[in-house]
């Protein structure tokens, strides 16, 4: 090849003119690779959201605008107008003048722009020379003198422009004042002007600040964004509460609020999410959970620190949802976020987290699915079967079964226990013949399991012989049953008065439905039970009514007569191959070789086995976890532990072959194996010791939310103190008389707050089929122990030692015309005063001792007279002495009672207006507010305060060492006492 | 739909890892030797059929969740680019040795090429152009597959399947063939010494400076062995069928993470006095393992020597006679064991397919397995 010089190379110049074109395209290439980088930053899915919002503020703000400007008043804004054009006319006047003065006041503000230049500059310099003057004082410099010298000058010098810088400022306001007189209507106007548009001007400048102009558009540009965007990502980093990252707490920071972005603003409620308003303010964002030190996080869950969709870690509460959301990534179904360990909490099960914080109470204010949840756990006894950090040591949910013969038997048993609900609603779950796919021989094979159990149960049993029952008629046993309150707690078939509402409904399920009683249990034994429950099982919660001989007779021969005979037939027999074959699974199952098993079933008797079959099956299936059984009494718990189940990870779930039909989560999961436990065995081929175990409840959907609630609050996430609800030790001891309030289920005939007295909707429908006046309802209804709108209840109203002595024997009557018993709940002297100790911190009034007023014999005196002249014996007895011709039952409380019983301060309140605490009292409102309308205006002024303490002053003076004599033959004529 | 789960079955089966090393170890030795492999033709076929199969496949569910795996783009690539150049050397290997058989000088040799290039445009210009190129792919690839943000690290609960980064799951395969500190400490040095030891053990002067096959046949060979077969096959193999609890799946199935393997594999010492003499195990580690350190002394102590002295052994052409001869005692010692621990790896893959073969000295009183 030729040498030539590289620069003129034909060759060369040829190859570089390709790689020129080359170079250009990918330079361009380039360009367009780094435009679409910067884009691919600058688009954020969350900036659409803002725009969108500002859309809609802008236009809602437009409207607000014509709103306000459109009421203006008319007549006021023209008269403004005439105003404002009088002034101008009154400038124009003395514009000569005005011009004078206002050169001056512009003269007066140079001088004083100098001096005050002056004054502030000097100091400055004073700082300075004070410094140096203490430095050369402490240093001892020989410069010590003149650096103080100066210090003192400049002071001088700043006193003297103080001076001067004052006067200029007097002589300015001055000038000021004559403008002002000058112009002063015209002034007056336009400040009537600026009041007068005040709303739509503040919503004006609004407008201004988020109107999408030249400037928003401007500043939101790519790359110009780096300065001071209006799109930016909002966040809220929330005192003391983190996010456990593996070892290293990190403190939360919630950024919801850069798309949720009316989640605390008013006035959103219908807008479409994310811009709706949060729908409780009052309680959450601006209540007690303000949202700038909660947050979001701590109580939905979810990813704060992420800004789109599926980041966030949203969850979808249903399968409709997961589609639906499917096009937030771009599939046909919603996943959620796999790789964060909170994910957001489903719409409706929120609430499970407020646990985290809000410890240690029965309720938790306002969650109402948590509550319920709670108590649902604990009323079908999920915790006998689950351990439940927390929850350990409650009673066992179901009965007593040691002394089971006693009181039914084994064919009634097996009929039960096959098929519970079909006898009467129960909460027993049904443990057998409850698989989605079961087959005709595990059917076989369930009868032959269940009758092994009753005859295990039977064989175990302790049975003690009832007599039969004096004879009862029938008629009065019913009246009995249906007016002292066996109503509270029971039901009796599809009886559904004051069952509205969950907590309603709650109250009357306390105790079982009783429909069907008469084909479960004996005569004798139901007598003895009506009349000591606890003498058959020392654990019932079904408390002693003081029922006489005859009375118990009567409910007894009445609770008898509700039969449900068709319930009952055979059992079929047992087959004993299954038997044996199953007792033989059972040892392999336990790792007996199978030579040893099949000889020592060989050396079985018959009833041997099928006592042997019972006892494993009962193991198996742990009924011991709801009922005492002879030889369970140190058995464990058969079910998963639940404690930290709500953090459970959704991949250590076994969905088996319900995969897609239910959604992919946690709760999701919880709430098909709650409703169908057994479902998750469909299409496995599992040994009958693999078999899933649980039984089934056969719950309602909102029972199965209520309680997937409940079982996500169990979580291992741990609240720093410093963020939780601490209980004060008022609270503390109100929410365990709060427990045994629920224990005892006393809302099931007393009002307690917002809830309870179911009883007086079965008094009001009572009242209706006899025609009686329905408004009676409220007073022949056990009494509110706490009114919610007046905030005083049971623990104001009584002394703490009279409290305790009723509760523990509330023989002695207080309201004689009541039907209803108040129960002996034979509590222990720790239930009393926890009970008196609880009412007492709930209405913050002294425990024990209340303090006792003293007063002089002439207010008592005027009390004695007041008490005459309002006639109160004609309707309350005092100390036992009835007016002539009248029955106990028509009177109102013994007032002889009045001290030992009431605190004075209560009395107070009470005398002043009894409605407002026990609404629907048959006691009238005696002392008016207003002097003027005062029945007797001659006592005491008619001054209600003054009138009531001196009444007060002598119902205290009643009974027991007071100034009437107590009768002794008082007590022996109440009704109703033993 | 029938005839299409009836070939994704086949594939499946065809990719259990006995099956798809095996096959791919004999397609190796039959086509890499031979220049009818290596044409443009065969090149092109071969880029379609791959590309469409993908392409095709794409269409599974199952195969498309692994595939479009952020982390899993990189090794489609691999693919395509080992393919490549394998074929960009071996299609020049094979012409210059048909040149050279014709008594020519390779391309590499012809005046053309071998005049020198300019700095200027051919170097300086294209190496930038290079920089701007990669730039635009780096730029594309990272905005079209955002880097995948998994879970907080969490040593109490590590994700299943563990992976090791995709250029080491070559490593992580060995270890269902070998002990942590074989498949994990000594092959991995043994990998890093060897490659640095090539110049010194290699003393044949052919092939320099051109492409050339035949004069470099068992070099070549045995370098693209260990490269294709024991390294970016495994890479793939870990890549794209390894699945939960590192069980196979196939390309089109479900990682089910219920998936149950049997593994019921047997240590030699079981063989022999279990299976095949019904003695019993011995009491003695010593003894009981004798069996598998005698295997294990003759791999290592009497091979190399009876390899070093025959041509042929068992009518076989696995003699190295001709490189003892060649190399020297020192060279062929190093050689010799490099080359053994490398053949170790394929060996015990099939003695596990074929024997379920588990260890063959298994000592874990003292932690020590082969």
């Amino acid at each position: 090849m030729a040498k030539n010089e590289p620069g003129r190379d034909p060759e060369m110049v040829g190859r570089t003119r390709a790689l020129n074109v080359v170079f250009a395209l990918t330079s361009l290439g380039l360009l367009v690779v780094l435009s679409l980088m910067v884009w691919a930053d600058y688009d954020r899915p969350w900036k659409k959201y803002q725009k969108e919002f500002t859309t809609l503020e802008q236009k809602r703000t437009e409207e607000q605008i014509q709103q306000a400007v459109n009421g203006v008043d008319a007549a006021r804004k023209q008269q403004v107008e005439a105003q404002l054009a009088r002034g101008e006319q009154e400038a124009a006047r003395n514009a000569e003048a005005i011009r004078k003065v206002e050169g001056e006041v512009r003269q007066l503000h140079d001088e004083w722009y100098r001096v005050d230049q002056d004054f502030r500059f000097t100091k400055a310099r004073i700082d300075v020379a004070r410094f140096e003057a203490e430095e050369a004082v402490h240093q001892g410099r020989s410069n010590a003198g003149s650096k103080q010298k100066t210090l003192q000058d400049l002071e001088q010098r700043w006193n003297d422009l103080r001076l001067q810088l004052e006067d200029v400022l007097a002589r300015r306001a001055a000038a000021q004042k004559q403008v002002a007189d000058l112009e002063k209507d015209k002034l007056e106007g336009e400040q009537a002007q600026k009041e007068l548009y005040k709303e739509s001007k503040r919503l004006e400048e609004r407008l201004a600040a988020i109107q999408q102009g030249f400037v928003y558009h401007v500043r939101n540009l790519p790359v110009l964004d780096l300065a001071n965007p209006s799109l930016r990502i909002n966040q809220i980093m929330p005192a003391n509460l983190y996010d456990d990252v593996i070892f290293s707490p990190t403190p939360k920071v919630d950024r919801c609020t850069t798309c949720h972005l009316a989640i605390d603003k008013k006035g959103y409620e219908t807008a479409p999410q994310p811009y709706t308003t949060h729908p409780d303010l009052e309680t959450y964002l601006q209540g007690p959970h303000p949202i700038d030190r909660v947050g979001c996080t701590v109580c939905h869950q979810g990813r704060g620190r992420a800004t789109s969709f599926q980041k966030a870690a949203h969850t979808a509460s249903s399968t409709d949802q997961e589609s639906a959301w499917g096009k937030y990534i771009g599939h046909e179904k919603y996943e959620a976020m796999h790789y964060w360990d909170l994910p957001m909490m489903a719409k409706g099960q929120t609430e499970a987290q407020c646990a985290k914080c809000h410890q240690g109470v029965v309720e938790v204010p306002q969650a109402q699915n948590l509550n319920a949840g709670r108590f649902l756990v604990e009323r079908y006894g999920c915790n006998g079967c689950h351990k439940i950090k927390g929850w350990e040591g409650l009673r066992k949910v179901g009965p007593d079964l040691n002394h089971i013969t006693a009181k039914t038997d084994p064919e009634w048993m097996f009929r039960w226990i096959k098929d519970p609900k079909s006898f009467r609603p129960t909460r027993m779950p049904q443990v057998w013949d409850v698989r989605i796919d079961e087959t005709e021989e595990q059917k076989k094979r369930n009868d032959v399991e269940i009758n092994s159990v009753v005859a295990y149960l039977t064989a175990n049993a302790q049975a003690t012989a009832y007599p039969a029952p004096p004879a009862g008629d029938l008629a009065a046993g019913r009246k009995t049953f249906e007016t002292i309150g066996c109503l509270g707690c029971h039901r009796v078939g599809d009886d559904q008065r004051g069952m509205d509402k969950f907590w309603a409904a709650s109250y009357r399920t306390h105790g079982p439905n009783l429909d069907g009683t008469g084909s479960k249990v004996n005569a004798g034994w139901l007598f003895a039970w009506v009349k000591d429950p606890k003498g058959y099982w020392h654990q019932t919660r079904m408390p002693n009514l003081r029922l006489t001989d005859k009375e118990a007779a009567n409910v007894t021969a009445y609770l008898m007569s509700l039969k449900h005979d068709d319930f009952r037939k055979p059992a079929p027999p047992l087959d004993a191959a299954i038997r044996d074959a199953a007792i033989k699974e059972h040892l392999l199952a336990a790792s007996v070789p199978v030579k040893q098993a099949d000889a020592q079933i060989a050396g079985m008797s018959d009833d041997q086995r099928t006592l042997f079959l019972g006892e494993k099956t009962i193991g198996r299936y742990g009924c011991f976890g709801c009922h005492e059984i002879k030889g369970f009494e140190k058995a464990n718990p058969i079910g998963v532990e639940l404690t930290e189940q709500g953090s459970k990870l959704v991949e250590r779930l076994d969905f088996g072959y319900e995969h897609g039909q239910i959604p992919h989560t946690l709760p999701g999961w919880l709430h098909r194996k709650v409703m169908e436990p057994r479902v998750f065995d469909r299409g496995k081929v599992k040994r009958p010791e693999e078999l899933l175990r649980m039984p089934k409840f056969h719950l309602a959907k909102d029972e199965a939310d209520a309680i997937v609630t409940a079982i996500m609050s169990f979580t291992k996430e741990q609240v720093p103190a410093a963020a939780q609800k601490v209980l004060s030790a008022e609270e503390r001891y109100a929410e365990k008389g709060l427990r045994l309030v629920r224990d005892y289920n006393c809302r099931g005939c007393h009002q307690l707050g917002t809830s309870g007295g179911g009883i007086r909707k079965v008094i009001e429908a009572q009242l209706e089929e006899s025609n009686g006046d329905v408004l009676q309802a409220q007073a022949l209804s056990a009494p509110m122990l706490y009114n919610a709108v007046s905030r005083i209840g049971e623990g104001s109203r009584v002394h703490t030692d009279w409290l305790h002595g009723f509760l523990n024997d509330p023989s002695q009557h207080v309201r004689p015309w009541l039907e209803l018993r108040m129960p002996t709940f034979e509590f222990t002297q720790e239930q009393l005063n926890a009970i008196t100790h609880g009412f007492a911190s709930l209405d913050k009034v002294p425990f024990p001792y209340a303090p006792r007023p003293t007063a002089d014999a002439e207010t008592i005196a005027h009390g004695r007279d007041l008490f005459t002249r309002w006639q109160c014996v004609k309707c309350h007895v005092v100390a036992g002495k009835l007016p002539p011709g009248q029955e106990p039952a028509d009177m109102a409380p013994d007032l002889a009672k009045v001290p030992e019983r009431l605190r004075p301060d209560w009395l107070t309140l009470w005398l002043k207006s009894p409605s407002h605490i026990q609404p629907g009292t048959r006691m009238p409102s005696n002392f008016p507010e207003k002097a003027e309308e005062n029945a007797f205006p001659e006592i005491l002024g008619g001054d209600q305060a003054k009138q009531v303490e001196a009444v007060r002053a002598y119902l205290l003076t009643l009974g027991r060492g007071g100034g009437v004599a107590v009768s002794e033959s008082s007590a022996a004529a109440r009704p109703g006492g033993r | 739909m029938g005839a299409i789960n009836a070939v994704k079955d086949a594939i499946n089966f065809l990719t259990a890892p006995a099956i798809f090393i095996s096959l791919a170890a004999v397609l190796f030795f039959i086509a890499v030797p031979r220049r009818a492999f290596w044409t443009r033709r065969v090149a092109m076929v071969g880029t379609i059929l791959g590309a469409l199969f993908v392409g095709v496949s794409m269409l599974d569910p199952d195969f498309a969740l692994i595939v479009k795996k952020a982390d899993n783009v990189p090794i489609v690539a691999m693919l395509f680019l080992v393919g490549f150049f394998l074929w960009l050397s071996l299609s020049q290997a094979h012409e210059n040795d048909a040149r050279i058989a014709a008594g020519e000088p390779p391309v590499e040799g012809t005046p053309r090429e071998a005049e020198k290039t300019w700095v200027w445009p051919d170097l300086v210009y294209t190496e930038m152009l290079c920089m701007v190129i990669g730039m635009i792919v780096l730029v594309v690839w990272s905005l079209a597959l955002a880097a995948p943000i998994e879970e907080p690290a969490n040593p109490a609960r590590t994700p299943n399947p563990s992976k090791a980064p995709w250029y080491f799951l070559g490593l992580q395969e060995m270890l269902v063939y070998f002990d942590p500190w074989l498949a994990g400490v000594v092959f991995p040095s043994l990998i890093i010494v060897g490659l640095m030891a090539i110049p010194y053990i290699d003393v044949n002067p052919k092939g320099n400076g051109y492409f050339t096959f035949k004069e470099r046949k068992v070099e070549i060979m045995l370098f693209l062995f260990g490269f294709l077969i024991l390294w970016v096959l495994l890479v793939l193999l870990g890549t794209f069928l390894r699945g939960p609890n590192w069980n196979f799946f196939g390309p089109y199935e479900y990682w089910d993470l219920h998936k149950l393997e049997a593994l019921n594999n047997v240590n030699l010492s079981e063989y022999v006095f279990v299976k095949w003499t019904h003695l019993g195990l011995p009491r003695n580690m010593l003894l009981r393992e004798l069996p598998g350190i005698l295997a294990v002394l003759f791999y290592v102590g009497v091979l190399p020597g009876l390899l070093a002295f025959r041509h042929r052994i068992l009518g076989l052409p696995i003699g190295l006679k001709k490189y003892y001869d060649r190399l020297g005692p020192w060279r062929y010692a190093v050689f010799v064991m490099l080359l053994l621990s490398m053949i170790a790896l394929p060996i015990k893959m099939v003695l596990r397919w074929t024997l379920n073969l588990k260890y063959i000295i298994a000592m874990p009183e003292i932690f020590f397995n082969i």
